[in-house]
């Protein structure tokens, strides 16, 4: 019986996205995060006594070529070595051209695996082949697993792959390949990676992704980490999901429908952020509240969105005691229709303006008529900004539209009674 | 809707304060209050009315927020009324007219519809400050007429500035030129910290580089440190060498003195001293020896002069014993007599008690008399009960014989109370009565309003002359309802308006007729203007011409009539050609005058294009005229229609309006009337019937003459009297009837208790004799009695004990002092038989002075063998010492090669001699080895013999050496400094681990100029939404609102200005300027009195307030006090025109201003002003 652990697109030293600096976030909790959820994998890997580590690729991020990312890999693959670990791994697309690996002296614990034609390495301990080929270029778009050797008979075969499978949304489509042709090599486990959420793709033989061990951005939600794998003295695979992540990214539906007023809206979030909280083992949290539901108090959360935001973050501050990030709070909320039964004031003043929030609500190509432009803004920005912003999303452009005619009406227009 | 009522019930300073605005069609409702009246929260109590009072309200001062409260009447246009209460609170603050029950807010919407607070309170309402700020508002922004509109039509008198509020926010965060906001600050941040991360960039390939130099200058800086080392050492050696040369010729020299002596033994340092100390101590220990032997020999002599030991020491320790026992056999000697003495008394004490008992004296046969002490315990426990019990029986006696006499004295009474027997029937007959109420004084009350409300009714049916009609037959008339009236009236109004409008339109295309009159008349002043239909007219002619001219010609055909009509359109010619000729240079000069004068032609073509244009729209607006007089007809006729089956000519439908009103009042009171007519008889029968059911029962008292011609009160109060009377008596009985049954209840539980005493004491008598018969006494001896004898029984035993006491010690007394005799006779047999026969005490003081004697020589014995024994062993030890010192001194004279002891410090000085040439010797090698180091001593000296063959040349050697080093040590030194480097390099790049800070710095710039650019979309749209808004409304209402705006404000600036109109400014924006009255100039905002922008936004005002109301529903406009600023006849003009706007919807106008008051009442139609006063508190 031996154990190993099965990890992959660690991106070290890739910055965590959406975090808007403010008074009282966790800043110093968030740097570092991957180096620190680096740290736990090798931790656990001593602590388990694992036979060897296997990292799936996208051990760095791109085309970061900071020496101090490296050093600290290597720093862990002492760590790792110290124990009598070895590692295997293989390059990703964001590491294919990433010449860390070659300038920098590994321990001879860290077996890198060539990219030209896939090869073998053979744990004689523990009669384990490791088969695996890495990425030669950023974009590999051929199946990587059809030149993939087939298993060697009396030893337990792993393979492990850089691949998008068979296509997944959010992910670029490298080295695809399909389970049947995975299956053909007749190994005993797959050790895939690329696709950042952990999925199991056969049980038998075991086939998945590990998912990457630290969530970077809100798409990424939930425990991130590594699969423990237990591999019995009759090559019975057994798996456990282990979490490495030091910052959790979470999204927060809050239903604030039953809400008559900010108080009660602010009240409701903060049992959502104490829910996530009790459930994060002292993890870091980065959370997104989205407010839905209809509501009665839709447009005073759209008009105060600016307090309903400043106020959620001092929550989180209490609630998370200093350990609580609030990513965004996205109002999603939608207005209580009327009963249809009463006179309309459309033809007066305000009814006008109203008229025109509907027109643009449902068409709001019509904004442009109203001489509406962004252009001056968009053209000052840095190219990769402007590919992120979302002028062009319609639930962009109606979220933005709710809080104008919102905030037009109470913030603006509602600032002086005679009565 | 309108309000009818507005009750202070509890809010601000008022309580239970109302304030009637029924009157009137709607009417200008004014409301005077002087300052601190209260005006305010008035004000306030309307809107709060209508929405709730806010979470924070001033009008708590007088009222706590939980009693706070507001009612009021409202009723819609389709004559439905509402009575509510709004209370302060968080929900269900709405409640209906009795202030029991919640209703929702709903039942409101159907009245002020979608409006909300903040439009309601906006839309409808002006104070002084809002007029002001409008006006002002209007003068910044130039007049611009989309914002004017815009502003006078929401009454968001400050737009403008949230127009400009909006812009600077949108500019604050975001500007396309010049200085950036705080979103183009992010963008520009971000960009630098990204330039930065990338210049904090380090390759692995930098790093590797730096570590390689570092290596290789570490190995240099290894490899010269040896050669220093290396160098060093060679020239330490040679140094050494040098140092070492005069050392080693002493060392020579020293080993020659040593070979001299070395034959001689080497003895210890301490050598001679040992010698000399151990020769003194051997004669020392051989004086000691002597003298111990004659001292032994003194020690026996003495020990042989003693006698030997006395046998009487073996029985000292008994004849001790004999001594102490002696004392006590004195003393018991002394205790006998007295002892007999104690005995003798004792018994003579019981012999006394015995007697006064009564018994024999004799101490034979008394154990029947000893009792037990639990029967002693058992004779006093009964002795002590008896009072007890005796006492017990007598109070229960008592007891039973009290409640005996009680009982008969409560049946004695009982049997004179009595109750009347239909009591009950006449109470409940009361009850009912006086539940009922004071029936009679109800009658009298209702005769008296029957009669008043009689007289009002007729008096009003005599006000609906010219109809004439009677009470009684008034139900079967239809008159036509309220609705229909206002629907006729609402009809007229419509009618009236449109024919204002038509004319208006007429005269407004009079006057462009006129103008386009005007302007073709200087057009044409000089020259008048062909048009092309002119030329067109001329064209046909000259071709008519020529198809003349050409059939004359060609087939010679003169067609006389046609020529002759031809020529005769031309002047001055009476021929074909000569016309022909005529209309060809007619032609010529036409299209002449149309190509030259263009301008003035197409001129003349708009004015004619307008002028038809104008021609038709009169005809249309006649034809409108007609229409609108057929409708005008067909609704008089329709009017009096309704009226038809009354026989009456109804006046106007307003007019008519209150002639329902009145006929309808007429109606309903005549209905009350016969209502109250009906409960007036039912009373009466209700009286009389009571009357005679009370009557009939008290007469069972009394005798039923006296009743008749009573009034009911007087029945009831005698039937109160009695009453009274039965309900004492009831209650008598009742106490007797309860106090008789506990007093019975009592008397069995006394006999009960008494039987149960007695029973008691007769056990008691019994035990008591029993005891008795047992201590002798009688069966009735007292208590007393018995304790007394028990007393001397006690008494008796004790002295009985005590004299056997006294007997026993004196039988003890003489088994000792025969014991202690026989011992002392028995001691003095075994040891002095010669003088047995002495006293017991003689002869106990010999054998004590015997046993002392023998003490005394048996102790100098002891002594003189101990002195024995240690003279013996001094010897023994004196003969050891002397062996010990002779074998130590013998072995002395063996190291020192010696025969007797004088010799010994001669060989003593040799061996000190021998020892300090070996010393010196040691000292020099030790010298020599220091400087060697390792080498070993010969290898030194036979290599510093080798070097010193040519000695001088050692110290420029070892100079020579020396610079050798420095350069070596410099080159070194350089390679540590690179080292240094090197390292400070590495240290530097490690130190710049701030890529990764920066890396989430960029991102959260990212995340902070994605938020600012949405919020700069929000903006935008606010901006955007906005301005369109502004624009739409003024495309829609500019017309209208401007036409009857211009009719305000000529009214109000009491015809200072004509009117307004629109205009362009330099910017070429529109706007509105005033029309002057006298010189027809067009007045810019700008170049107007701020009194007059002040006319000017509450003209509009009013005018978008008449456009809102032709499509919904009446809402009061509330007005507070907007006339501060102007005089009397600009503010009585403002009055009238909110008169006029009171046709259409109610004013309630606030004022603190008296004059105002007076100005509006002295000036104003009574039927449409009237004037509250807020009440004082």
């Amino acid at each position: 019986m031996f154990k190993f652990i099965h990890a992959a697109d660690i991106h070290l030293d890739s910055p965590l996205r959406g975090l808007e600096q403010y008074e009282g976030a966790p800043v110093q909790q968030i740097r570092e995060a991957a180096r620190r959820a680096l740290a736990n994998m090798v931790e656990l890997a001593i602590q388990e006594r694992v036979a060897f580590v296997i990292i799936a690729g996208d051990l760095y991020d791109g085309d970061w070529r900071h020496f101090n990312t490296g050093l600290y890999f290597i720093a862990q693959a002492s760590k790792l070595q110290e124990a009598g670990i070895a590692i295997y791994l293989i390059a990703g697309n964001h590491d294919a051209a990433n010449r860390m690996t070659k300038s920098l002296n590994l321990p001879e614990n860290v077996h890198f695996f060539d990219s030209d034609a896939p090869t073998t390495a053979y744990i004689e301990a523990h009669h384990v082949v490791i088969h695996g080929q890495s990425f030669a270029t950023a974009a590999v778009s051929n199946d990587l697993s059809q030149s993939y050797p087939l298993a060697h008979a009396s030893a337990f075969n792993i393979g492990v792959l850089h691949t998008c499978a068979t296509g997944r949304e959010g992910h670029a489509r490298y080295a695809p390949c399909s389970l049947e042709g995975l299956k053909l090599k007749d190994y005993d486990y797959w050790a895939l990676g690329h696709i950042h959420q952990r999925e199991t793709l056969s049980e038998k033989p075991f086939i998945a992704f590990s998912g990457n061990i630290q969530g970077r951005h809100i798409r990424e939600t939930g425990p991130k980490g590594c699969l423990l794998v237990t591999v019995s003295n009759d090559y019975a695979v057994k798996t456990d999901f282990r979490p490495l992540d030091v910052v959790r990214w979470e999204l927060a539906q809050v239903d604030i429908s039953r809400a008559t007023n900010i108080d009660e809206v602010l009240s409701t979030t903060a049992d959502a952020i104490e829910s996530l909280y009790r459930k994060a083992d002292g993890r870091t949290l980065a959370i997104r509240i989205e407010l839905v539901g209809q509501s009665a108090v839709h447009d005073a959360v759209h008009a105060r969105r600016h307090t309903v935001i400043n106020e959620v973050r001092s929550l989180a501050s209490q609630i998370g005691r200093g350990e609580v990030w609030i990513e965004k709070v996205k109002i999603k909320t939608t207005k209580i229709p009327t009963d249809g039964t009463s006179s309309t004031i459309s033809d007066d003043a305000m009814g006008v303006l109203i008229s025109l929030f509907n027109e643009v609500r449902t068409d709001p190509i019509k904004l442009e008529g109203l001489k509406f432009d962004l252009s001056d803004c968009l053209r000052k920005l840095p190219g990769e900004l402007k590919d992120l912003l979302p002028p062009t999303d319609p639930e962009w452009i109606q979220s933005v539209i709710a809080e104008a005619e919102s905030r037009l009406f109470l913030e603006f227009l509602n600032k002086e009674t005679v009565l | 809707m309108r309000f009818l009522k507005l009750d202070l019930m509890a809010v601000g300073p008022f309580t239970k304060v109302s304030i009637d605005l029924s009157r009137g069609q709607f009417g200008l409702h004014m409301i005077y209050g002087p300052n601190e009246a209260g005006k305010s929260s008035s004000l306030r109590a309307i809107t709060d009315f209508l929405y709730g009072f806010p979470s924070r309200t001033k009008d708590d001062f007088v009222h706590p927020y939980a009693k706070l409260r507001i009612g009021g009447t409202i009723l819609h246009s389709d004559g439905t009324e509402l009575r509510c209460i709004r209370k302060k609170g968080t929900q269900n603050t709405l409640r209906d007219a009795t202030d029991t029950s919640s209703i929702p807010d709903s039942a409101l919407q159907k009245f002020i519809g979608d409006l909300d607070r903040n439009v309601f309170s906006k839309m409808f309402g002006i104070d002084h400050e809002a007029l002001r700020q409008g006006g002002h508002e209007i003068v910044d922004g130039g007049g611009q007429v989309g914002e004017t509109l815009f502003s006078s039509a929401s009454g968001l008198s400050n737009l403008r500035s949230v127009h400009e509020q909006l812009n600077s926010t949108i500019h604050a965060l975001f500007k396309p030129h010049g200085p950036s906001g705080e979103l183009g600050k992010n963008i520009k941040a971000y960009d630098a910290t990204k330039d930065k991360r990338k210049q904090s960039l380090v390759s692995a390939e930098t790093w590797t580089g730096h570590q390689d130099s570092m290596r290789k200058a570490s190995q240099k800086k290894e490899q010269l440190g040896q050669e220093v080392v290396a160098m060093q050492t060679d020239q330490n050696r040679l140094k050494r060498i040098l140092d070492s040369l005069p050392s080693i010729a002493e060392w020579r020299k020293a080993k020659q003195e040593l070979d001299a002596i070395k034959s001689s033994p080497i003895l210890a340092d301490d050598f001679a001293q040992v010698c000399n100390k151990l020769v003194l101590e051997l004669r020392k220990y051989e004086q000691q020896f002597g003298s111990s032997k004659s001292e032994l020999k003194s020690i026996d002599d003495q020990l042989n002069a003693l006698p030997s030991p006395n046998p009487i020491l073996d029985g000292a320790d008994r004849i001790e014993i004999l001594k102490v026992r002696l004392g006590e056999f004195r003393k018991a000697q002394v205790d006998k007599p007295r002892n007999e003495g104690y005995c003798q008394q004792h018994e003579r004490t019981a012999r006394e008690i015995l007697r006064n008992m009564g018994r024999p004296t004799e101490f034979s046969n008394l154990e029947h008399l000893r009792l037990p002490s639990d029967k002693q315990a058992r004779i006093q426990h009964l002795g002590n009960q008896k009072e007890g019990l005796v006492e017990r029986v007598k109070s229960r006696d008592n007891a039973l014989t009290i409640l005996q006499r009680d009982i008969q004295l409560t049946k004695d009474r009982l049997e004179t109370t009595t109750v009347a027997a239909h009591g009950s029937t006449l109470r409940s007959k009361l009850q009912q009565v006086q539940s009922e109420g004071n029936l009679e004084s109800l009658v009298v009350k209702l005769r008296h309003e029957l009669a008043a409300m009689e007289l009002a009714v007729v008096r009003k049916l005599t006000e609906l002359a010219p109809w004439t009609m009677t009470l009684e037959n008034l139900d079967p008339v239809s008159v036509p309802s309220l609705a229909t009236v206002d629907r006729f009236e609402e009809l007229w109004r419509d009618h009236d308006t449109k024919t204002k409008l038509l004319k208006s339109q007429f005269n407004d295309e009079d006057k462009k007729a006129a103008v386009l009159d005007r302007e073709l008349a200087i057009l044409e002043l000089n020259q008048s203007i062909p048009t092309l239909a002119e030329l067109e007219s001329k064209k046909g002619s000259r071709d008519d011409g020529w198809k003349l001219v050409r059939r004359a010609w060609l087939d010679n055909d003169m067609a006389a009539d046609a020529i002759s009509e031809f020529v005769s359109q031309f002047d001055h010619t009476d021929h074909l050609a000569g016309a022909y000729e005529q209309s060809v240079r007619e032609v010529d000069q036409t299209a002449e005058l149309l190509r030259t004068d263009a301008e003035r032609v197409a001129n003349k073509a708009r004015i004619a294009f307008e002028f038809e244009q104008h021609a038709q729209k009169i005809e249309h607006l006649q034809a409108e005229n007609l229409q609108l007089d057929r409708e005008r007809e067909e609704l008089t006729q329709d009017w009096r229609s309704k009226w038809q089956s009354l026989a009456i000519e109804p006046l106007s439908p307003r007019e008519m309006r209150e002639w329902v009103t009145l006929f309808k009042e007429v109606r309903t009171e005549k209905g009350i009337l016969q209502t109250k007519t009906v409960e007036l008889q039912q009373l009466n029968e209700r009286v009389a019937t009571l009357r005679t059911e009370l009557g009939q029962l008290l007469s069972c008292d009394q005798a039923a003459a006296e009743k008749s011609g009573l009034s009911l009160i007087a029945l009831v109060q005698q039937a109160i009297s009695i009453d009274a009377q039965n309900r004492t008596a009831e209650s008598d009985q009742k106490q007797l009837s309860a106090s008789l049954a506990s007093d019975q209840a009592q008397l069995i539980i006394a006999q009960t208790e008494l039987d149960q005493a007695r029973s008691e004491m007769s056990q008691w008598n019994q035990d008591w004799a029993s005891e008795m018969e047992r201590i002798g006494l009688e069966h009735a001896a007292l208590p007393s009695q018995a304790n007394m004898v028990l007393g001397q029984i006690t008494q008796l035993f004790q002295e009985l004990y005590d004299a056997d006491g006294f007997r026993k010690r004196n039988q003890g007394i003489e088994r000792d002092s025969s014991n202690f005799l026989s011992d002392v006779q028995a001691i003095l047999e075994e040891y002095s038989s010669e003088r047995v026969s002495l006293p017991v005490e003689e002869s106990i003081k010999d054998l004590s002075a015997r046993i002392q004697l023998a003490r005394e020589n048996a102790t100098t014995f002891d002594r003189l063998a101990a002195d024995k024994k240690k003279c013996e062993a001094s010897l023994r030890k004196t003969g050891v010492d002397i062996n010990k010192q002779k074998v130590q001194l013998n072995e002395l004279l063996r190291q020192a090669h010696c025969e007797d002891y004088d010799q010994l410090a001669r060989a003593a000085e040799l061996s000190t001699s021998h020892k300090r040439a070996i010393e010196r010797m040691e000292l020099l090698e030790g010298k020599i080895r220091s400087i060697a180091g390792v080498t070993t001593l010969d290898s030194f000296v036979a290599e510093a013999d080798l070097e010193s063959g040519n000695s001088d040349s050692l110290q420029p050697k070892i100079e020579l050496m020396s610079s050798e080093i420095e350069r070596v040590k410099a080159t070194r030194d350089d390679a540590i400094t690179q080292i240094a480097q090197e390292n400070e390099a590495l240290r530097v790049l490690s130190g710049q681990d701030e890529a990764g800070n920066l890396s989430s710095e960029c991102e959260s710039l990212a995340s902070a100029i994605d938020e600012q650019f949405r919020e700069l979309a929000v903006l935008r749209t606010c901006s955007a939404v906005l301005a369109a808004g502004i624009e739409r409304y003024r495309e829609r209402n500019q017309d209208p609102v401007l036409l009857s705006a211009s009719k305000h404000f000529r009214l109000m600036t009491l015809g200072t200005f004509s009117g307004l109109r629109v205009d362009l400014d330099d910017q070429g924006k529109t706007i509105i300027v005033g029309t002057r009255s006298n010189t027809n100039e067009d007045l810019r905002v700008t170049q107007m009195s701020d009194g007059t922008c002040d006319q000017l936004y509450l003209a509009l005002r009013l005018a978008s307030l008449e456009t809102w109301l032709e499509h919904h529903e009446p809402i009061p406009f509330v007005v507070d006090d907007i006339l501060l600023n102007f005089d009397d006849s600009r503010a009585l003009a403002t009055l009238s025109a909110l008169v006029e706007l009171s046709s259409r919807t109610q004013v309630i106008f606030f004022t603190h201003h008296q004059h105002l008051v007076d100005l509006a009442v002295k000036s104003i139609d009574p039927e449409r002003l009237f004037v509250h006063s807020v009440p004082q508190c």
